[in-house]
């Protein structure tokens, strides 16, 4: 039988811990556990990530942080670092992106790739596989485990199957005898609930599933019950989508220690609206109605928003309606825990009402996709709003 | 303070400066407005720190003085009164009681000591125009002006005026709308000054009848003098844009029609255009303009055709309806003409026929149509 769609999960194993290990040598072998303080922070939070050393521990991700430390007191605790992965996110993106057209992020260390027209460049799907990998190592030094299979739903379970490192392929004629001895809760959506009330039917493996009558599943599940029939034989028609459609764009930043300072509240709306208006840029679009979020110190929280005549994707022109909005809360008396900025009422780029100033603002626009471009080759601090380097300034003033 | 005085007489001075009163203010004092009994006259004065009007009246004056009375309040009992008498007596501990045949009310004042101070314009420069004219230059301008706070400076209408000549401008962005008007006897010194939004409003409804006014401009405030009623507005002191660069200079296509058939067509064609773009597609050929809007979401569409004069052979170009017909209500002659260079440059409309020291234009920057 031959391939209908040919789908490549990607799963980069233990991301967090990995990369914190690629940074620093002296912690490889050893487990790292990247999360929320175990001692400072009286043990809030949960595990974000842990090394294969610190799963062999028997540290997971979600688990809290208390409950590692007392399995694993003698690992390395980090903190994580976001922009650290995010750059290592995009490279691995990017690498993808060099095998097909047809990539679809799902999470920061997760991707699915529709490589149906684009397999015979690489001769066998071994190859392939093995050629994504390698690509993989090389621009990052990270390991990834794959899935490949006809359908995004057995990819996934596949790529998981051969962690770490690996790379599984189930051909269409292999589903099913790959599919039936696996617990049930290893097909994707299959959560405690859903894993419980199947149990309760007495169905533990997706075989057991499988064989279950699929007007009695509809009956008890609805709907999702012929999902549940389809996944269990392997059927998952849903295409790799490039993007889904953006609604919003926004970013948050929450502050070490609340903040008082004016001129930093403004120097982090900065960054945050340069954040925005770079990924409004990166997706083509502009942005009508700004919202700007603030949450203070005893978590009250407020959402003012302000439309403009006419879209934007300029940190400027964002940055403007920013600080008028933040201008509202000035007489607050407690310090701020959180801010954030994002854009609704999104709009393509090209078309729509023109402007008597697009000459102009096609200068800006210009400007600020040249540093755009410099950001994304050379990192986000080749070259920043001096503003924004406030913060830095004034806690090395504090303490010197 | 004590005078006397006609119900119509105060309620039509009051109206004038009513309105001023801001919604919500930090200043209480604001909610008030000031009366001042001088000999023989009256005077009534509202304001928002950005804005002041004062309005004056003859009255029968018995007792001089001032007093600061909560302005919604008082509006509304004059409002409720008939044409009659009414007399206003204040105290020394700001407490005000106005007497009619019917009986009295008793309102809680304010020392007027706290009420903003009009600016002194005293070193303006002085131009003096006819009601009428400064009514049209505003009126045909203003509805272009922006609110977006983003850009302050478009948030009212630019005046220019030098010996002989004055013109209002005013954009948004999206279209921009000038009228200039020459006259041998406007004697002034250069002059620029950009008036807010909210001001050239209120400037607006006070401009009746024939009558002239006397504005006086400096720096950062201009007074304009009408017959009972002085207004003083705070300008906006930003740099205007330079709206001659975007005007265009070289017309490739023109086309002639008539004002009303294609403010008509155009009314009715947009009710079917997407709610969002507000897009009508004019297809213009030698002798008549086709007007097209559609909503793919919901599957209605509209199309009118009407006659016209067209230079070109075809042309496709397309706007917002709401700038379309924003546009055609404030040109005023039976014909209009709009000029075009490409469907991605800013179009040109004019009045055909207007006198010849009248001058009035206005850019309109299309809609990008989607090339198939």
């Amino acid at each position: 039988m031959s391939w209908p769609r040919v789908i490549v999960h990607v799963d980069m194993d233990a991301f967090f811990a990995s990369v914190e290990q690629l940074c620093h040598p002296e912690w490889r072998g050893k487990p790292v556990i990247v999360g929320a303080d175990p001692r400072g922070g009286k043990g809030r939070g949960v595990v974000a990530a842990a090394s294969y050393e610190a799963r062999r521990l028997g540290v997971r991700s979600a688990m809290p942080i208390s409950q590692a430390y007392k399995r694993c007191p003698e690992a390395i605790y980090v903190r994580p670092n976001g922009a650290l992965y995010a750059d290592y996110s995009r490279t691995i993106m990017r690498v993808l992106a060099e095998f097909s057209p047809l990539v679809q992020p799902i999470s920061i260390d997760e991707a699915f790739l529709d490589v149906t027209g684009s397999v015979h460049l690489f001769g066998s799907l071994l190859q392939l596989g093995q050629a994504i990998k390698q690509r993989i190592r090389q621009a990052t030094g990270l390991t990834a485990s794959l899935g490949i299979a006809p359908s995004k739903s057995v990819a996934k379970i596949a790529s998981d199957a051969g962690k770490p490192d690996g790379l599984l392929i189930v051909g269409p004629q292999e589903v099913q005898t790959f599919l039936d001895p696996l617990p049930v809760e290893r097909l994707w959506g299959v959560g405690e609930k859903t894993r419980q009330r199947l149990r309760d039917l007495g169905i533990q493996t997706i075989g057991q599933l499988r064989d279950y009558p699929a007007a009695v599943l509809r009956q008890k599940f609805g709907k999702w019950g012929d999902v549940l029939w389809q996944l269990a034989r392997g059927m998952d028609e849903r295409p790799v989508q490039m993007e889904e459609e953006i609604k919003s764009i926004s970013h948050e930043h929450t502050f070490e220690k609340d903040q008082a300072d004016a001129e930093i509240l403004e120097a982090t709306l900065l960054k945050l609206c340069e954040k925005v208006a770079s990924r409004l840029r990166k997706h083509q679009l502009r942005g009508k109605t700004v919202q700007l979020k603030i949450r203070f110190a005893d978590f009250s929280t407020f959402n003012r928003n302000k439309t403009l005549s006419s879209p934007t994707n300029l940190t400027e022109d964002i940055y403007r309606v920013c600080v008028s909005l933040l201008g509202e809360f000035r007489e607050a008396s407690q310090p701020v825990r959180l801010l954030g900025v994002g854009l609704t009422h999104l709009v393509p780029e090209k078309g729509g009402q023109l402007s008597l100033w697009d000459v102009e603002n096609q200068r800006k626009l210009t400007l600020e996709q040249l540093i755009d471009q410099l950001q994304e080759r050379y990192g986000q601090s080749i070259l920043v709003h001096a503003q924004t380097l406030l913060e830095k300034k004034k806690n090395k003033d504090r303490t010197s | 303070m004590k005078f006397s005085i006609a119900r119509d007489t105060i309620y039509e001075a009051l109206q004038k400066v009513v309105n001023v009163i801001p919604q919500r203010s930090p200043l209480l004092m604001l909610q008030n407005v000031l009366i001042r009994a001088d000999d023989q006259s009256v005077s009534l004065t509202a304001s928002d720190t950005e804005i002041t009007i004062v309005s004056q009246i003859e009255g029968e004056v018995e007792r001089t003085g001032s007093i600061a009375v909560p302005g919604r309040l008082l509006n509304d009992v004059i409002r409720e009164l008939p044409n009659v008498p009414v007399t206003f007596d204040s105290n020394e501990a700001f407490r005000m009681t106005i007497t009619t045949e019917f009986g009295e009310y008793r309102l809680a004042g304010e020392d007027p000591v706290g009420f903003p101070r009009s600016p002194e314009l005293a070193e303006g420069q002085e131009i003096v125009l006819n009601n009428d004219v400064m009514k049209r230059l505003i009126e045909d301008t203003a509805f272009a002006t922006s609110t977006d706070e983003l850009r302050p400076s478009l948030n009212g209408v630019y005046f220019e005026a030098q010996p002989g000549a004055i013109q209002a401008v005013a954009t948004d962005g999206h279209r921009m709308a000038l009228v200039r008007y020459a006259d041998e006897a406007i004697q002034c010194e250069p002059l620029k000054a950009i008036i807010s939004n909210r001001a050239v409003n209120f400037l607006m409804r006070s401009l009746e009848g024939d009558g002239q006014l006397k504005a006086v401009f400096s720096d950062r405030h201009a007074a304009f003098h009408l017959d009972h009623t002085t207004m003083y507005a705070r300008l906006i002191t930003e740099q205007f844009v330079d709206y001659r660069r975007v005007i265009p200079e070289e017309i490739k296509y023109e086309m002639v029609a008539d004002t009303a058939q294609v403010y008509a067509a155009t009314k009715r064609v947009a009710l079917f255009s997407n709610p969002i773009t507000a897009q009508v597609v004019l297809r213009i050929s030698p002798d008549a303009v086709e007007l097209h809007a559609e909503d793919v979401d919901f599957g209605g569409s509209a199309t009118e055709k009407i006659p016209c004069q067209f230079s070109g052979d075809e042309f496709l170009v397309a706007f917002n309806s709401k700038y379309l017909l924003d546009m055609l209500k404030h040109i005023h002659t039976p014909q209009l003409v709009m000029q075009f260079v490409r469907p991605d440059y800013a179009a040109l409309a004019r009045p055909v026929g207007l006198p010849e020291n009248e001058e009035q234009l206005t850019l309109l920057m299309p809609i990008r149509l989607e090339t198939p």
